[in-house]
């Protein structure tokens, strides 16, 4: 009896502890959307103090991802965990990395705005594929919260139309390239962005797998459960 | 496929009649040449289930025993086996070390004598092998005249498991061995429990989760007389198949 009233006791400390690492996830998942959100708008709106303001938020996510790591590590070293404490810790770790990138992402797009030298009309596929990446991560987001394997599981369909958006958006610079040569190199610059956002949509599904791995305890790959490309066939 | 050392079928234990059942249907293999720890809440049968593996509990009056337990395929309840041989191959070390009041030497020598080993430099050789092995050789080996409670309690411990391998045991159980030791002597006695796997099948009980963790190849849960879950520890201790097991290890019990 005694011996369960002591581990519940440190128990109780884990559990206040892995609480506070979650709401940081939660804050760096919520300052990552806003970059991305940002970066979008500051592109499509020309926007260049937005875009300017995305760059500044970058320090900022890297320190809150460099400090989940680090208590992370702590927690580790400190109740040395196991099951789905160790696994929510592995997913914090890697969930942090990918977040981080996804920022990254987020700058070079708002790097794109603030060299833009010549406008472009604005692509009817690149602000609808970077509002689809913002809902994967808002799905996986409150997988996340209400630990519901099922939502993160949805967020690897999603990404599916990321694909099918940037197809879209290329198909779209060719157009504008044949009908203005001058425009090429811009549109090369539009180019990257989308390639950036079909990244982005791929550290998403990461979230998604990290997430899935934490709750249920097995690996699963994306891939499962995207549509077979034709191509692939 | 792994060789099953022991083979445990359909076990139930209860102390007296009318008490609630100590072990309850428990069935397992335990492979040879690894370590299978047991875990559990203090009270729920680990130490009882170890002390079946080689008959210790015969000595409990009005003890009810059902079920199997085979060792390399012979059922060790069986009326014709010799206990005596049965616990030679089927060792047993202690939770607080027992060293008998004699020397370090007279410890390793007390059971090869037992068992009517009389020429002296065999019983040396012994001695020195079973040290060895228990990783104590190298501290003293200059001192083997000295009496054993002489030793630090870590050192006592590793004497106490020279002297259950003198007598070549094929199966070594363990009940808590480290419990009443200090961290380092604790890590030398893991230590010496992996390496003790090459030549030895080991089955330890132990409260400590984390040393479970590090030192066994097979992990058995056990709640309240029942094996909750058994399997490899490292699938144990990342992905448990059952409730109760997840929150026991992660302290999240009762
Ligand atoms: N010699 C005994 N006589 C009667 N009851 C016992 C005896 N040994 C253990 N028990 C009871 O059997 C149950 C299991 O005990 P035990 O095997 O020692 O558990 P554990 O080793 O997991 O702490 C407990 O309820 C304990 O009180
Ligand atoms: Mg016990």
């Amino acid at each position: 009896m005694t011996e369960r009233g002591r581990t519940s006791t440190v128990n109780r400390f884990k559990d206040k502890e892995m609480e506070s690492l979650f709401s940081k996830i939660f804050e760096l998942g919520s300052l990552t959307e806003r970059a991305l959100s940002d970066a979008i708008w500051a592109l499509s709106h020309q926007d260049k103090n937005l875009a300017r303001q995305v760059l500044d938020g970058d320090d900022a996510v890297d320190e809150l991802a460099l400090e989940i790591n680090t208590v992370s590590f702590q927690l580790i070293a400190r109740y040395q965990p196991v099951a789905f404490d160790l696994r929510a810790l592995e997913a914090c770790i890697r969930m942090a990395l990918d977040l981080e990138r996804i920022t990254d992402l987020a700058v070079n797009i708002a790097r794109v705005t603030l060299d833009l030298d010549v406008r472009i009309k604005p692509l009817k596929n690149l602000e609808p594929m970077g509002m689809r990446v913002i809902a994967m991560l808002n799905t996986s987001m409150s997988a996340l919260l209400r630990r519901d394997v099922s939502a993160a599981k949805e967020v690897f369909a999603m990404d599916d139309a990321v694909d099918d958006y940037e197809d879209g958006v290329f198909a779209e610079l060719m157009e504008i390239v044949m009908e203005t040569p001058a425009l090429t190199n811009g549109s090369n610059k539009i180019i990257t962005v989308a390639r950036v956002l079909e990244r982005a949509g791929d550290h998403v599904t990461n979230l998604a797998e990290h997430i899935c791995y934490m709750i249920a305890g097995n690996r699963v790959r994306a891939a499962d459960f995207r549509r077979v490309r034709t191509e692939d066939k | 496929m792994d060789d099953v050392k022991m083979k445990i079928e359909s076990l139930s234990l209860s102390y007296s009649r009318g008490a609630p059942l100590a072990l309850k249907d428990v069935s397992m293999g335990i492979t040879a040449n690894s370590v299978t720890a047991f875990i559990g809440p203090s009270g729920c049968g680990k130490s009882t289930f170890l002390r079946c593996l080689n008959r210790m509990n015969d000595f409990v009056r009005d003890v009810y025993i059902k079920g199997m337990v085979m060792l390399d395929g012979m059922d060790i309840y069986s009326p014709d086996v010799d206990v005596t041989n049965l616990r030679r191959r089927v060792g047993m070390v202690f939770q607080r070390p027992n060293p008998f009041p004699f020397s370090i030497r007279d410890n390793i020598a007390y059971g090869p004598k037992l068992l009517g080993e009389r020429n002296r430099s065999k019983i040396e050789e012994i001695v020195e092998r079973s040290l060895i092995s228990a990783g104590l050789w190298e501290e003293v080996r200059d001192r083997l005249g000295e009496m054993a409670t002489s030793l630090s309690g870590g050192q006592q411990q590793r004497l106490c498991i020279a002297r259950a391998i003198a007598v070549e045991p094929e199966v070594l159980l363990m009940d808590e061995p480290t419990s009443a030791l200090d961290p380092i002597a604790t890590a030398r006695v893991e230590e010496l429990v992996r390496e003790l796997k090459k030549d030895y099948t080991v089955a330890i009980v132990t409260h400590n989760m984390q040393q479970a963790a590090r030192i066994s190849d097979t992990t058995a849960f056990f709640l309240m007389g029942e094996l909750v879950e058994y399997g490899p520890a490292d699938v144990i201790f990342t992905t448990p198949g059952d409730k109760r097991t997840e929150d026991y290890i992660t302290g999240r019990f009762g």
